[in-house]
């Protein structure tokens, strides 16, 4: 290499590109004009940039392999498509109402939950259980309440066992709760179930035991324990869900819970909200993306 | 529009006089092939078609590749005639044409294949005019071959970008709103494309001087 070569390697080759390109002005042009005069290569380099836009410019091409025009049968299928265009592209003008509506529920969804699980006084699935007293406690407030801890409930009763046996669902908590209240022999107060103490973990398995245990007639699901006389008790069916009907001490099916909560509505609602927002945004991209892959 | 029928007051869609007889033929082009008339529209492709071939041909160097994407951007045109908001006809005609043509880059970039095929097919030469020295169409043929080579080696945005100032003409504004990238971001391809030319065209450099 000799002295020239080494002295350009050490020359800014961007710089009189983008001086070929006229993107440098002031002192940056002042200098590149001054590497070009001092240094061959860089003014071989700027010469052979010019050579080369002027060759790619006239760089030729070769003739184009068909004809670009349209059959009347094209246009026709083109023009149904243009049909079907016109409604995708009001459905994609809908993608930020979809977005818009998507946020709504799902903030909703957030917030009616929040209620639920913090706010006391709830009704189905809020969190909210009585003690043996019948006075109402919420999931909130009693925060050793959870799976494998020791219930309130039977606590009151002194039986002190366990509330769960460390299931991993709510059904399970719920199932395994029952026999154990039911074993309690002191039980002179209908103790509320432990599933309805912690109705936001066990969720619709709480409904039927949120009855009004604090007049001693409360009706009473199979998650609860009376004197023995409870018929298909927890064992004889599911662990969760509709299985909880309530059940009176004498064994007879309690009346079923007065209708869907307004919490529970307002929940649907939001959820309604956010499958809507999502199938807004969704179905125009499926739309679209089949009429991409569909043959022509 | 009728066959044979002379444009004579082609005005934009904001109704201002068109002063370019070309633009003004396709601007009353557009506004017929609008109302449904296919051979309209048939005569606005009839218009571009070369020069659209040649401008995708350059950034997809594969004849079918080029031709396939040529038909996808006529028919687009077609199907999309309504959202065309005045201005050049060419130009949004092109615009239609290099987005088509980045898509296919992109989904070859998603689903690499052989480079492309017309590259290494040495039947087709450049045509020369049919005065011109032998050795001079030689020089020309080698010379377009040995760059048309090393433009298809550069990355696909660097190709695009030069395509698009060197050939076509567009300023780095008009190019970045193309692309949909900053005007920053195509001068560092531009840039860097055409030092990347150069460098791969080292070898033959004699063949670009005098």
């Amino acid at each position: 290499m000799d002295r020239t070569a080494a002295t350009h390697a050490s020359h800014d080759e961007l710089l009189l590109a983008r001086l070929y390109g006229g993107d440098v002005d002031g002192p940056e042009r002042s200098r590149a004009l001054d590497q070009m005069a001092s240094c061959h290569e860089c003014a071989d380099l700027f010469a052979d940039l010019g050579a080369i836009a002027a060759a790619t410019a006239a760089l030729p091409t070769p003739p184009r392999l068909r004809d670009f025009t349209l059959t009347e049968a094209e246009a026709a299928r083109l023009g149904r498509r243009r049909i079907d265009w016109s409604v995708l592209g009001r459905l994609g003008r809908t993608r930020a109402l979809g977005r818009s509506m998507m946020a709504a529920g799902l903030v909703g969804v957030v917030l009616v939950g929040a209620i639920s699980v913090f706010a006391p006084g709830g009704g189905s699935g809020s969190g909210v259980g009585l003690t043996a007293n019948g006075a109402p406690v919420s999931a909130g407030s009693a925060p050793g309440y959870e799976y494998g801890a020791p219930s309130p409930a039977l606590d009151q009763n002194g039986s002190g066992r366990k509330s769960a046996d460390g299931g991993t669902t709510s059904g399970t908590v719920a199932s395994t709760a029952a026999p154990q209240a039911s074993a309690a022999p002191t039980a002179q107060a209908p103790a509320a179930s432990p599933a309805a103490s912690s109705g936001a973990l066990l969720g619709p398995a709480a409904i039927p035991t949120a009855g009004p245990a604090g007049s001693g007639e409360a009706a009473f699901g199979p998650n609860a324990g009376g004197q023995g006389n409870v018929q298909g008790g927890p064992s004889s069916g599911p662990p969760s869900g509709p299985t909880a009907v309530p059940f009176t001490d004498s064994g007879v099916a309690a009346a079923p819970a007065t209708g869907p909560d307004a919490r529970d509505v307002t929940l649907a609602a939001f959820a309604g909200l956010l499958i809507l927002g999502a199938l807004l945004l969704v179905v125009p991209r499926l739309a679209a993306r089949r009429r991409w892959n569909r043959p022509r | 529009m009728a066959d044979g029928r002379v444009v004579t007051d082609a005005r934009e869609a904001d109704g201002r006089r068109v002063d370019d007889p070309g633009q003004g033929i396709d601007l009353a082009l557009v506004s017929e092939a609008v109302r449904g008339e296919l051979a309209a529209f048939n005569q606005l492709v009839v218009r571009h078609q070369d020069h659209l071939f040649a401008l995708v041909y350059r950034m997809v160097p594969d004849g079918d590749q080029a031709a396939d994407v040529v038909q996808d951007a006529f028919l687009s045109a077609y199907r999309n005639l309504g959202s065309f908001r005045g201005g050049s006809v060419r130009g949004w005609l092109g615009r239609i044409a290099v987005n088509a043509a980045m898509d296919l880059q992109r989904a070859r970039r998603r689903r690499p294949s052989q480079p492309y095929p017309e590259l290494e097919d040495e039947a087709w030469q450049p045509p020369a005019a049919e005065n011109v020295e032998p050795e001079h169409k030689a020089l020309a043929g080698e010379r377009s071959r040995v760059l048309a080579a090393a433009l298809a080696a550069l990355p696909f945005d660097q190709r695009n970008c030069i395509v698009l100032y060197d050939v076509e003409g567009y300023d780095y504004g008009e190019i970045a709103r193309i692309m949909g990238v900053s005007i920053g971001t195509v001068k560092s391809r531009i840039h860097r494309g055409h030092l990347a030319l150069r460098g791969a065209l080292e070898p033959a450099r004699e063949l670009f001087r005098g």
